[in-house]
């Protein structure tokens, strides 16, 4: 038999009290835990870029400023750094773009020499888990498996805005093999084949070269570059450090967002839940007497009547994780995995540590107006029913 | 003896006026026996059963409970000392959300039970079959009757008991007055009512009109006591 002052006794023998609070904290942990993790999924693909922006620093030639200033010109100085490990020029860039639960977001395709295959796919942990690298001179591009399973595609399938009018992909190229990811999921092509192509076609021509530091060098050769292009407003820099900055900046924003909505959401929450546990504690205004009467301290009241909310509170919060798991769960089986993305999961403490709050909430606003009532609590006029 | 009370009294403020709940009593009560307390509505009975218990603090005298002054109704030593103690109010007080059993058990705060006793208590009191209930599902017989059973469960050394037979049938309210008297062999049992009937069986009478004691009889004049609510002669008691 259930001790009849069990901290469980009044919300197993009060299920109908015990069930809406239950769902409102399970299911506002379920919208905070789904809102966080959705940002820190859009997050965590951004700051993936971050890797290959450790790999290659990327520098963009729009139009120079200086006339006197040729490329060439450009190319010969990073070369001379004692920073600069290796510079790539002839190199183009295109993207394409995979659906996420929160929109696009882009991968590099890109356009190299075939001699260069290799050493790229190692440098960006990718390998080949099906069908072959590009041949010399041909429409073939190798893509993440990743990226075919979010667009549906199959090695062996053609990709390109010629194709699909919704694909960013400018051109038609069959996809000949599938690679899998390290870092960021992309993919690359022949650089002869897009040349010839980019002559057709003069808009698609990216002025970008890949420039990769020496080990050990890469802060120094970092500020190097951005010495240069401030000389030269023409020039758009990108490597780990300003990267990791941009990110920053747009982590701050989100952090915000997601402190702001969480603080809005466990206060709405508190006061709710704060409001129905206020409406049961005075339900029970004559037990609490009754306890008092017959030699129950106020002291061991309040104790007991706090443990009661925290096991519910704690009860509802671990049920909002379960619940919310398992949704995610179902997510990740249908969309998620099927789309090549990453999975969703709760077990994150950026996550957990943002649905905190409503338990927390709940039972500070709870706990403390629990007390207040039962310390102005007067057992006499609770027993003598004047209360 | 285990309680003596030296000229207690109970005040409280009703709007501008002072109230005497309780004025200059005096009573030695022994360690075991049956005490009625009787008097009509607004006497002082209950008020009389609070200072005692503790739940109220007097405002004027002492109450020595072995030999030692009541302390203050929130301390520790006060609750560890009332939990020694059983109580039937006026009202039963049943938690709602709670079977019979449990409330029979609220006073052990889940330990120390002792099934036999609690079980002989639930047959004694006629109860058995609505073990399981809860008290909603109770007629005001059968509350009342869980609320004695939930008093007497733990054994207690003084035993506080306010109108137990107002809600009950008069075969019920009998066999209430032989567990009290039963009780009374190994503990104080104090019996506030206004039912003369009830103190029969009690071993010391105390009367109680406009918060004072009007008659404090003893065993031996006990049994002859047969009672009047006369306004004009409060004190015509004696059958002899």
């Amino acid at each position: 038999m259930l001790k009849p002052l069990s901290i469980w006794a009044y919300y197993l023998n009060n299920k109908s009290k015990i069930i809406p609070v239950v769902i409102i904290i399970t299911l506002s942990v379920f919208a905070l835990i789904t809102g966080s993790t959705l940002l820190n999924f859009v997050n965590k693909e951004t700051n993936k870029f971050i890797e290959y922006y450790k790999q290659y620093y990327s520098l963009q030639v729009g139009s120079l400023s200086d006339p006197d200033t040729t490329k060439v010109d450009l190319y010969n100085e990073i070369q001379s750094y004692s920073q600069t490990d290796k510079i790539v020029t002839n190199f183009y860039r295109q993207k394409t773009y995979v659906l996420t639960p929160l929109g696009e977001t882009p991968r590099f395709v890109d356009f190299i020499e075939s001699s260069f295959y290799k050493e790229y796919s190692n440098q960006m942990g990718w390998e080949i888990i099906e069908g072959r690298m590009p041949r010399e001179n041909t429409n073939e591009i190798i893509l993440s498996k990743n990226i075919l399973l979010n667009k549906g595609l199959s090695v062996g399938d053609e990709i390109g805005s010629f194709v699909d009018k919704d694909e960013s992909l400018y051109g038609q190229f069959k996809i000949v093999g599938s690679l899998s990811d390290k870092y960021v999921s992309g993919g690359f092509g022949n650089l002869t084949y897009m040349q010839q192509f980019s002559q057709q076609n003069p808009d698609l021509a990216q002025d970008l070269i890949l420039i990769q530091p020496v080990k050990g060098k890469e802060y120094e050769l970092h500020q190097r570059l951005v010495k240069l292009v401030e000389t030269e407003p023409g020039l758009v820099l990108w490597t780990q450090y300003n990267y990791a900055d941009f990110l920053a900046q747009n982590y701050s924003i989100y952090n915000q967002i997601k402190v702001v909505i969480t603080l809005v959401v466990s206060i709405v929450i508190a006061l709710s839940v704060g409001l129905l546990q206020i409406i049961f504690f005075s339900q029970r205004m004559r037990e609490f007497g009754l306890l008092s009467a017959i030699g129950y301290g106020k002291l061991y009241i309040i104790k007991k009547s706090n443990f009661e909310l925290f096991g519910m509170t704690l009860v509802a919060w671990i049920t909002g994780l379960i619940f919310t798991q398992l949704i995610f769960n179902m997510l990740n089986e249908t969309i998620m995995e099927a789309k090549g993305l990453d999975v969703l999961t709760i077990f994150d403490l950026d996550t957990m540590i943002y649905s905190l709050p409503i338990p927390l909430a709940v039972v500070s606003f709870s706990m403390l107006t629990m007390v207040w009532n039962l310390l102005k609590m007067d057992s006499i006029q609770v027993i003598e029913k004047r209360l | 003896m285990i309680y003596q009370l030296n000229n207690v009294g109970l005040s409280y403020k009703d709007g501008g006026n002072t109230i005497n709940a309780l004025s200059d009593i005096n009573l030695e009560l022994p360690e075991t026996g049956l005490i009625g307390v009787i008097g009509p509505s607004g006497s002082g009975k209950t008020s009389l059963l609070y200072v005692m218990s503790g739940i109220k603090v007097p405002t004027s005298g002492q109450i020595l409970y072995r030999g030692v002054p009541l302390p203050h109704q929130t301390s520790l030593r006060n609750q560890l000392r009332r939990r020694e103690m059983g109580f039937v109010f006026q009202f039963h007080f049943l938690i709602s959300y709670l079977t019979v059993a449990q409330n029979i058990m609220v006073g052990f705060d889940g330990s120390g039970v002792d099934i036999n006793y609690m079980n002989y208590l639930i047959e004694e009191l006629r109860i058995s079959h609505i073990r399981n209930k809860k008290p909603y599902q109770l007629s005001g017989g059968q509350r009342q009757r869980v609320a004695i059973a939930r008093a007497l469960a733990n054994r207690p050394k003084v035993i506080f008991v306010d109108e137990p037979t107002s809600s009950l049938d008069h075969v019920t309210g009998r066999k209430i007055i032989s567990l009290l008297r039963e009780a009374a062999k190994n503990a104080l049992v104090i019996l506030v009512t206004h039912d003369y009937e009830n103190v029969r069986a009690a071993d010391k009478i105390v009367k109680i009109w406009d918060g004072k004691v009007i008659l404090d009889l003893d065993q031996n004049q006990a049994p002859y006591f047969e009672g009047s609510q006369s306004e004009k002669n409060p004190k015509t008691v004696f059958h002899l």
